[in-house]
């Protein structure tokens, strides 16, 4: 029953070939979807590309049903796994500067990685940014952020009982969402992309 | 939409729909078995003394908390200082599993005499959680050790009169030379949360 | 392969099968699929190897430097490591490994690369604040029902399209 390396059923360095291998798919699959452009990746926040909000929903559900399913049928026990803690400020606010940052610099981490070493400069220098950033970070951490950073500390909470709800049902309503926002997001780009030029539409491969 | 599009969302949809008629994935308790309990049992390990906890209190130590088993109307009456309240009888609610399932703070459980502390401790205990102490001799031996203490007989120990010596500051401390009413505070804790043997994340 | 450079795969499937990654992690390992956890160690081991004595004390790095194997032995580091071998390997595949700056119509490069540069320093900052990334934070904090996901999922996107205006130049 997984998961497999907290209980020791698996090795360190197992873990470790895994990792790669696992991310191996991860990158391939971010770079097919076309996120090394980052036109594309800030498309969904203009209307013109809805790839982002159609590839990350359906990844991020797609491992939320598989694994509530795999809980229960016993191939997996949540219980053992990492969970995160919910920190509601300092998360808010990180989101927020992150958001800023993407609009600003049209990436994200792991797309930047894929971007920089697929050739992109503007990747390469989002990712020095990114390192400068957490270089600037660790070294003023105790000066300005540990503060926040450790404040509104709520431990571990799962959103469906936070709500209230059956997890199972929150995760129906979530899928509904999701499938009603790509229904949505496809006609939206439509609609913005019949004026748009034929060869800009190559570029962005909507065509 | 192409026709692969649409084959996806159905399998998302249908996955959700089952998902929906599940029951929640839910933090268990680990007890432990009858031979395991015996054996925390026996190793007397876990009293610590009243004047080990008057000295936690008195250096402030962000490491021991004090958890007062009794019923909130005792509790509210009098109370060891920053000490909280979990009766005996909620000490398995899930609302404070995230206190004592901790890895960091040495929890002190402590009622009117060791009894109720003891049942407490017990039930904690078995149920898997760790880091558990009783008060040895609850309040009653915190009122005749700590608060008022009696100075040893002539012919005693050194350590005897070092710790009555200790005793008197501490009486001092918490009753400030007069009878002070220890009100208890409403204390927030922000409990880190107990560390995971796995590591992750972006943290 | 030339006429592939604009071809990319179905988005839906591409979610899909990423779904199927983060499953794969939390299965073996776990943990779930993240980036900035890998920066974020990077950092960490190079400040422990100039300045070890430093790095023992200070608060950011104390608890990670006296891992054992090292702050890079670990999950996301190598994740990172397949990261970019997946990536290039598909980009090989689509004909897509050129030198290339992304960019918004009506912008000159150096722009860009400023703008490029500024975006990568607010994720440094906006990462460690927020624990994650939109990886770690959120789609491996949905793919469990935690809380802090949906936060991050909130502020990132939702944040995205209250300042999008303000960036308009930027790309359209």
């Amino acid at each position: 029953m997984g998961p497999l390396f907290p209980q020791g059923h698996i090795t360190v360095c197992e873990n470790l070939i895994i990792a790669y291998l696992i991310g191996i798919v991860f990158g391939a699959m971010l770079e097919a979807a076309g996120f090394t452009n980052t036109r594309k990746l800030v498309g969904v926040f203009y209307g013109y590309d809805m790839t982002v909000l159609k590839v990350f929903f359906t990844a991020a559900l797609t491992g939320a049903i598989g694994l509530f399913l795999m809980h229960h049928y016993g191939i997996i026990d949540l219980t053992k796994v990492y969970y995160p803690k919910t920190y509601w400020l300092p998360t808010l606010i990180g989101g927020l500067i992150m958001a800023l940052g993407f609009l600003a610099g049209g990436f994200c981490p792991g797309t930047s990685v894929c971007a920089a070493t697929t050739g992109k400069i503007d990747g390469i220098t989002f990712v020095i940014g990114v390192f400068i950033g957490i270089y600037f970070y660790s070294f003023t951490y105790e000066l300005i952020f540990e503060k926040l950073r450790n404040s509104t500390a709520m431990g571990e909470v799962n959103v469906a009982d936070w709500l209230g709800i059956k997890q199972g049902v929150f995760l129906l309503i979530m899928t509904v969402v999701a499938i009603a926002s790509f229904i949505i997001g496809t006609y939206i780009q439509k609609k913005i992309n019949q004026k748009q030029s034929k060869e800009d539409l190559e570029e962005l491969g909507l065509n | 939409m192409k026709k692969l599009d649409i084959v996806i969302m159905a399998i998302m949809l249908i996955g959700a729909i089952w998902a929906a008629f599940l029951p929640n994935v839910k933090p268990h308790l680990h007890y432990l078995s009858a031979k395991e309990l015996l054996y925390e049992i026996n190793k007397n390990e876990h009293y610590i003394s009243v004047d080990d906890v008057a000295k936690a209190i008195m250096t402030n130590d962000k490491f021991t908390i004090l958890i007062d088993v009794r019923d909130p109307k005792q509790y509210q009456e009098f109370t060891l200082p920053g000490a909280l309240n979990i009766p005996k009888d909620s000490i398995l609610l899930p609302k404070y599993r995230y206190l004592l399932n901790s890895d960091i703070y040495r929890l002190v459980l402590f009622s009117n005499g060791t009894s109720l502390a003891d049942m407490a401790w017990l039930i904690a205990t078995d149920a898997g959680f760790k880091n558990l102490y009783v008060m040895q001799g609850g309040l009653n031996a915190w009122f005749t050790k700590i608060l008022m203490p009696q100075p040893p007989k002539p012919w005693a120990k050194k350590e005897e009169f070092e710790k009555y010596q200790f005793r008197k500051a501490a009486a001092f401390y918490f009753t400030g030379g007069e009878v002070k009413e220890t009100k208890p505070k409403q204390i927030k804790i922000t409990v880190p949360v107990k560390k995971k043997e796995v590591g992750g994340g972006c943290e | 392969m030339k006429q592939w450079k604009n071809k990319y795969l179905n988005p839906y499937l591409a979610g899909f099968i990423i779904g199927l990654a983060l499953i794969a992690a939390y299965y073996f390992s776990g943990e779930g699929l993240g980036s900035s956890g890998a920066y974020k160690r990077i950092v960490i081991a190079s400040v422990d190897a100039v300045a070890p004595h430093y790095a023992e004390k200070a608060a950011y790095f104390k608890p990670y430097v006296h891992q054992d194997g090292g702050p890079l032995k670990t999950f996301l580091v190598f994740e990172l490591l397949g990261l970019i071998t997946g990536a290039i390997l598909s980009a090989a595949i689509f004909g897509r490994l050129e030198w290339k700056i992304g960019k918004g119509p009506k912008v000159k490069n150096k722009t860009r690369l400023i703008a490029a540069l500024i975006g990568g320093f607010l994720w440094g900052i906006g990462t460690q604040l927020g624990r994650g990334c939109t990886s770690g934070l959120v789609m491996s904090g949905m793919a469990v029902n935690s809380l802090s996901g949906y936060i991050g999922l909130i502020a990132i996107f939702g944040g995205g399209y209250l300042f999008a205006y303000f960036f308009r130049k930027l790309w359209l």
